[in-house]
């Protein structure tokens, strides 16, 4: 048994026309750090697609890399959502294909320094009808209006990776 | 990289201009010399030359104040830094003020400076020409310019911040021209829409600023052997490889257990259980012990050569070896009720010990080297070889039935004496004394003798009550061998 990973950064990303996150390029200190700001208040949202490549089964582990624009406390909620389709042998309009139920799941600031890098997990249990090698298109978004979201300011999401095991 | 414009050059485009009253352009610039006068980076204009009605995001007449110029609107300015990238964008929605947007962002932040305009309604016109670098008045930009897109349609801000992050287009509806202009001789449209630009003047090759791109990576699970214990059960269990490594432990049980590869290589112990074992391969190395028990026990291949101090068990109704070359380095050990090898050429370095109901060696050369013993338990034990040497030690046979092959002539032949004493004359070329003769054979005593094409002869005394016969004939095959 063996796990797949998928690793996405920011360039991956994909967009809504409304309410999309906002990309960023900080220049740091000592080198460049790209992430996706995800507002406080507004609901954004950003895409990635892959292809469920040795899809074996179980639940999908979506693990997000984050750090805070400003606070230094609180926590944030973010939610995961996958659409799978099986070439061939769908009949659903991929342009219209609705995502199935989101997964949530929230992280606390861990304090001392305010933009210290954190990551958590996503467990993604609605799997879509999920097989190996299906187009896959999953959502990444926060979710302010969560009551486990409270941190003030961007989170700013450094990169992404989607884990699943192949047997 | 980018293209520079330092002089008389433009991009420009007189077919499929977009609207007045709904485009965006934007694009990511750098001023490199200040000319102190107005300096072009997108115009929208009804004329090529000194146009009436115009739409020109230019600076000011000094140079670096960034803004943007129509028939009748105000809009805020922009300090340009010279040597500094940054993103510019010009929304336009209809003909009132409020319907026009600059945007700038330098490329060290992360956020927009929004430029409105201000005044009344702008006339309506008819755009002739869409220019990249200057205007229907000269007024070029002296820098560098890549990356400019152009819309139908005016974009929301949230839409072309994401746009001025990334190099290829991100919202593409309505989208009329994509240049990237990454240097002096990219006139490229990637829009889809094959609108290249005609190019005024040449252009010559600087710097740009790198943007987002598709980076994803994906990690799977290598397929080579696993550096653990590969054990298998089940039914049927087969393993088709050009190389196959297991570094560990192979433990399989089953049905049926097929190993097929060009090279088998067995780094560790392998127990195979099951009705049919069968390893087929172009070289099959075993490193250690290869237990087989089964009811077929079969390898097959080009080279077959356990090495080191291992011990080879086969137990089995049925255990065959095949190869072109089989080489066992040390202790063979094989019971069944048939234990087969066939090779081009066996060679076993010690003891074979083989017990079973039949027992067959066939090979083109079989060399048994070193101290051996071959002890070999069976109803039935066959040597069958175009070259038999045992060297060493004793080979003792020990079953119900002998059949050799190099003794093709495998019947019993009585001699009587007056045929010995010829046949002893023919050998020695004398005639014995008749005082003293060589060998005396009484009736009814049989001595089978059986030369092969090498002379070797090997006799064997049919059943004598009589023991003197006996010695006498023990001393005449002495003779024979002495003399051959």
């Amino acid at each position: 048994m063996a796990t797949v990973r998928h690793v996405f950064e920011a360039g991956d990303a994909e967009f809504p026309t409304s309410n999309p996150s906002a990309p960023v390029l900080v220049q740091g200190t000592n080198f460049p750090v790209s992430g996706l700001a995800f507002d406080t208040t507004t609901q954004e949202s950003c895409y990635f697609k892959f292809p469920a490549l040795s899809y074996g089964s179980g639940n999908l582990t979506v693990s997000v890399d984050w750090y805070a624009d400003t606070a230094s406390s609180g926590a944030i909620t973010f939610g995961a959502s996958l659409a799978a389709i099986t070439a061939n042998t769908d009949t659903q309009d991929v342009e219209t294909k609705a995502f199935a139920t989101e997964n949530t799941a929230s992280d606390t600031h861990l304090g001392t320094t305010g933009q210290r890098l954190h990551t958590f997990d996503i467990t993604v249990s609605n799997l879509d009808s999920l097989t190996a090698a299906d187009d896959c298109w999953l959502r990444i978004r926060r979710v302010p209006a969560d009551a486990g979201d409270t941190m003030t300011g961007d989170a700013i999401v450094t990169r992404v990776i989607v884990a699943y095991s192949d047997t | 990289m980018s293209g520079r414009f330092s002089g008389t050059q433009d991009f420009r485009r007189t077919a499929n201009v977009p609207d007045d009253v709904a485009f965006t352009a934007c694009g990511w610039a750098r001023l490199v010399t200040d000319r102190n006068d107005y300096s072009s980076l997108c115009c929208l204009e009804d004329a090529t030359s000194n146009a009436t009605h115009f739409i020109n995001f230019q600076t000011d007449v000094d140079g670096t104040s960034l803004t943007c110029f129509t028939d009748s609107h105000t809009f805020g300015t922009q300090a340009l830094t010279v040597g500094t990238d940054f993103f510019w964008a010009i929304t336009v929605a209809g003909l009132a003020a409020a319907n026009h947007t600059l945007y700038y962002r330098a490329a060290g932040s992360n956020a927009f400076t929004t430029l409105a305009a201000s005044g009344s309604n702008r006339a309506a016109m008819t755009p002739t020409i869409l220019r990249i670098g200057a205007s229907s008045y000269g007024e070029q930009w002296n820098g560098r310019i890549w990356n400019v897109k152009v819309w139908d349609r005016a974009l929301t801000a949230a839409e072309l911040l994401v746009e001025s992050y990334f190099a290829r287009t991100m919202f593409p509806a309505s989208i009329n021209v994509h240049w990237p202009i990454k240097n002096d001789a990219d006139t490229r449209d990637i829009s889809g829409n094959a609108r290249t630009p005609t190019v005024t003047g040449t252009i010559t090759t600087e710097d740009d600023r790198g943007l987002f791109g598709p980076r994803r990576r994906v990690f799977l699970p290598t397929t080579t052997s696993p550096d653990v214990t590969l054990a298998l059960t089940g039914q049927s269990a087969s393993f088709s490889a050009g190389t196959l490594l297991p570094s560990d432990t192979l433990a399989l049980t089953g049905q049926s257990a097929t190993f097929t590869a060009g090279t088998l290589v067995e780094g560790d112990a392998e127990a195979l259980t099951g009705q049919t074992a069968t390893f087929t391969a172009g070289t099959l190395s075993a490193a250690n012990t290869v237990p087989l028990a089964g009811i077929t026990a079969t390898f097959s291949a080009g080279t077959l050569s356990p090495a080191g101090d291992v011990t080879t068990a086969l137990t089995g109704l049925s255990a065959t070896f095949s190869a072109g070359t089989l080489a066992l380095a040390t202790s063979m050990a094989l019971t069944g009720q048939s234990a087969t090898f066939t090779a081009g050429a066996l060679a076993a370095a010690l003891s074979i010990p083989l017990t079973g109901q039949t027992a067959s060696f066939s090979a083109g050369q079989l060399t048994v080297a070193g101290d051996i013993t071959q002890a070999i338990t069976g109803l039935t034990t066959i040597f069958s070889a175009g070259i038999l040497a045992p060297s060493g030690g004793d080979v003792s046979l020990s079953a119900d039935t002998h059949d050799p092959i190099w003794n093709r002539h495998a019947q019993t032949q009585v001699i009587r004496e007056s045929e010995l004493k010829r046949n002893l004359e023919k050998l020695h070329g004398k005639k014995p004394k008749k005082s003293e003769p060589v060998a005396k054979v009484a009736e009814p005593a049989k001595i089978v003798a059986k030369p092969d094409e090498d002379g070797v002869i090997l006799a064997e005394l049919i059943t004598q009550e009589d023991e003197r016969m006996l010695n006498v004939v023990e001393q005449a095959l002495s003779l024979l061998k002495i003399l051959h």
